[in-house]
């Protein structure tokens, strides 16, 4: 289910609230339980299968994992952990993986049979590493685990974060899973949150959107069509993504959880080291701390602490999909990273050069979208190719698929990237009680808001970007 | 503690969400919305692990909302009142403001581009409506223009090809006598309609060759147009014409299924009393119904039937390059046809009025 939809938005958020507001507190985590397994249920059929897979693996491994830690065993402790990456990487790639590894081994002529065809379980890039992220932590002794299998499926299925994040660790949210309240603060707080994401995605990203998939589905490309329409996609990923962020985060509040953040600003950032501090937080710290660091980080050598960035990088951008774009642009932001460590660039400082320094971070992020974006590496190459042919700087037929109010909202989105590095729109909303955040809470909530819920009843299906990875 | 606004803000967002709910419960009933809705799903217990089966009940349930109308009003109201662009990346706006779906034009309006790039101005004729008006069936725009828009849209229209030169009001021809030129249970014209715009369109590229002697009218079919309906060959109702003027007739290209484009090629000899070189018309069933009683008077007509759907790429290579090409539009054609939209993209492409040929 799609939160921006019909049916979630007028009928079965409504309905999961009064619900769960009703449900003796003994029997919350069930009634949410439930809630969240017809919430995913209903996006992705029997493939339901996958997810309590991946839930029941990862509930016996608690136990296995804890013992560990209890027994300074390490022998169990790395048992649990190998079973749990072991299971786990396989769901993820025979699901996500297997038909694309079989196609470029057909391509390479090892292979000659037909691709399987597999559909996607959806979100199964996030809860597969959330599972896994708790027999790891519990493994290592950095919080208990839980028997109530009730309680470790809500920690997983937990439908606010469930389909594209943020991705939770089990400790950041371990006391609520086992006590919360339902509180009028907690709605309101809350209410804000999801009301600020769903202006974001109705209101901004769909309708940039519009401009990038026109852009990106065109098959000439001039100079200024190029451009607009990378820039429509940076914009569009960023309020769809954070949009959808904050969407979790203002439902998680509502049902008394305390979801991460997931953005800080990312195009105020001053390096692409910054970028990624900023970025998809809850991922980027999942690899910094399951993987980077576990390589040995930023210790030792020169030489292995780039091959460690790069593991990293290549690795982040293989999540994001099965596609060799995918797969060059987690390298050309590892190169970035690399070269930012190499000559000590990533170094964050108030000096005038800042907003030199944004603008180029802000380029280099642009050119990998558009490498993120396109079909493939060929129709990437075409478009980078476009936005430095100097023939037309005109929008060519892209003008034709661009409506005034595009232009409008992707004028105001780019706004964004001037806001002052600290100017996070969402924790502002919430907690800011000064005039700016009242003056900015009225407007996106008054106006928007009802404008956005209109523009849900009136539109087709939309899916945010981030179910596909 | 929740603050005030907090809880002001909890209310706000939970009374929009059960808005539609709150409507529904007051019986007010869904907008009329144009074209198709989905059908309530039937219960059906073997499919709750089938993720389709929920897809078509969002489907419904977004059709049937209460909410639907007032969203699609609004995209309406901001896109296309403030700012006359489509509220929808699927929809065009045609040249007089109607709406279109970009599935329909893109294709046919590619093919006309090909052919008309290279000609001279376009004739262009507008038909007089003859039934009630309507959006197309997929356009997400609400249904509230009616009749009055119609008949707006007509005047406008009429307007505008009285002014234009390139433009040929065929209106004129049924001022006088609307209701004996069509048939009464058929949107079409009858054989009286069909000569007199017969007449107004040789006049018009060649005038005092119209020869009222080659036609010899013939009495309407007792069936009074409803033969087009019951799918009966209605050529008895068409007035007769002297076809024994050298003229051969080819079909280049069948409709599929009865979809698709069709095309006829009339050629005939060189002369004086005909418009010389190729002709290129467009049109629907109403133009078709014309080229019989006009094909004696062009040396060469070539006649593209715009079919309902299906439309594929025109053989460019069997055809030849035309001097002039004639479009026929709609003002009524808004249910049916998709030529307003197109004719708006040609007309953008094709050279000023002062080069017409």
């Amino acid at each position: 289910m799609v939160f921006s939809s019909v049916t979630f938005l007028f009928f079965f958020l409504p309905a999961a609230l009064a619900v769960y507001a009703l449900a003796p507190r003994p029997l919350r985590n069930v009634v949410l339980l439930l809630i969240s397994l017809v919430f995913y249920t209903w996006g992705s059929g029997a493939i339901v299968g996958v997810l309590f897979v991946s839930v029941i693996v990862d509930y016996v491994l608690g136990f296995v994992a804890a013992a560990g830690a209890r027994l300074d065993d390490h022998r169990l402790r790395r048992l649990a952990i190998t079973a749990s990456v072991v299971v786990n990487l396989s769901l993820l790639a025979w699901f996500k993986y297997a038909g694309w590894l079989i196609e470029n081994a057909a391509d390479a002529g090892l292979y000659s049979g037909a691709a399987p065809d597999i559909v996607l379980p959806i979100g199964i890039s996030f809860f597969t590493f959330q599972s896994m992220s708790y027999t790891i932590d519990v493994a290592r002794g950095r919080c208990d685990h839980l028997v109530n299998p009730i309680d470790f499926a809500l920690y997983v299925t937990l439908f606010p974060q469930l389909i594209a994040g943020p991705i939770v660790r089990y400790h950041e949210i371990e006391p609520e899973i086992r006590r919360r309240d339902l509180t009028t603060h907690h709605l309101g707080e809350g209410a804000v949150r999801f009301g600020h994401g769903l202006v974001k995605k109705l209101v901004i990203a769909d309708t940039v959107g519009v401009v990038a998939d026109a852009a990106f589905g065109a098959d000439e490309l001039t100079m200024g069509a190029a451009w607009v329409g990378a820039l429509a996609y940076t914009m569009q990923i960023y309020f769809d993504f954070s949009g959808y962020s904050d969407m979790a985060i203002g439902l998680g509040k509502m049902f008394g959880f305390t979801i991460p953040e997931n953005f800080a600003r990312p195009y105020s950032a001053v390096s692409v080291t910054d970028f990624w501090r900023r970025w998809h937080i809850t991922l980027s710290n999942w690899f910094r701390d399951y993987l980077y660091i576990p390589l040995g980080g930023g210790r030792g050598r020169p030489a292995a602490v780039y091959r460690n960035l790069m593991i990293v990088f290549l690795l982040t951008g293989l999540w994001h999909g099965a596609n060799w774009t995918f797969v060059v642009w987690g390298i050309y932001h590892g190169g970035w990273l690399l070269l930012e460590r190499r000559f000590g660039w990533r170094n964050v400082d108030n000096t005038g050069a800042q907003i030199a320094r944004r603008a180029t971070t802000l380029l280099i992020v642009v050119v990998g979208w558009v490498i993120f974006r396109a079909d493939s590496l060929g129709a990437a190459a075409d478009h980078l190719g476009a936005m430095v042919s100097f023939d037309d700087l005109g929008l060519g037929a892209l003008a034709r698929s661009t409506s005034t109010r595009a232009v409008l909202t992707l004028l105001g989105a780019s706004l964004v990237v001037f806001l002052p590095r600290d100017a996070v729109t969402g924790p502002i909303l919430v907690t800011d009680i000064e005039r700016r955040g009242r003056i900015a809470r009225t407007a996106i909530l008054g106006v928007g808001l009802p404008f956005a819920l209109l523009l849900a009843a009136s539109g087709a299906f939309s899916p945010f970007l981030y179910f596909q990875f | 503690m929740a603050r005030p606004d907090h809880r002001l803000w909890a209310v706000w967002l939970l009374g929009l969400l059960l808005v539609p709910l709150g409507l529904t419960l007051a019986r007010v009933e869904p907008n009329a919305l144009p074209g198709t809705t989905t059908d309530a799903p039937e219960w059906d217990a073997g499919r709750l692990l089938d993720d389709a089966y929920y897809r078509s009940i969002d489907d419904w349930i977004r059709d049937e909302s209460n909410a639907r109308g007032a969203g699609l009003w609004t995209r309406h109201l901001i896109d296309y009142r403030l700012f006359g662009d489509a509220s929808s990346p699927l929809v065009a706006i045609g040249d007089n403001g109607w709406a279109f779906s970009r599935s329909w034009i893109d294709v046919p309006c590619a093919d006309i581009d090909a052919i008309a790039a290279p000609s001279g101005s376009p004739f262009i004729t507008w038909t007089v409506p003859i039934a009630k008006s309507h959006w197309l069936d997929h356009l997400l725009e609400p249904h509230d223009r009616g009749d009055a828009c119609t008949e707006s849209a007509r005047k406008d229209l009429r307007e505008r090809m009285t002014d234009d030169p390139r433009g040929l009001d065929v209106n004129q021809a049924f001022d006088d006598d609307a209701a004996g030129r069509f048939y009464r249970r058929d949107p079409h014209w009858n054989g009286a309609g069909r000569i007199a715009v017969a007449e107004l369109i040789v006049e018009r590229f060649a005038p005092g060759l119209w020869d009222p002697g080659a036609i010899v009218a013939t009495e309407e079919s007792l069936l009074q147009g409803m033969d087009r309906f019951l799918g009966v060959n209605d050529r008895s109702t068409v007035a007769d014409v002297d076809v024994d003027r050298g003229i051969t007739v080819e079909h280049v290209s069948d409709p599929v299924d009865g979809l698709g484009i069709l095309i006829w090629q009339h050629s005939r000899a060189h002369a004086d009393d005909v418009v010389p070189g190729t002709t290129y018309m467009f049109g629907d069933s109403q133009m078709a119904s014309v080229v019989p009683e006009i094909e004696q008077y062009f040396e060469e007509l070539i006649f593209v039937g715009w079919l309902r759907a299906a439309l594929g790429p025109l053989p460019y290579d069997q055809l030849p390059a035309p001097d002039r090409v004639f479009v026929e539009a709609l003002d009524q054609s808004a249910a049916q046809s998709f030529q307003q939209p197109v004719l708006a993209e040609v007309i953008a492409r094709l050279p000023a009025a002062d080069d017409e040929g």
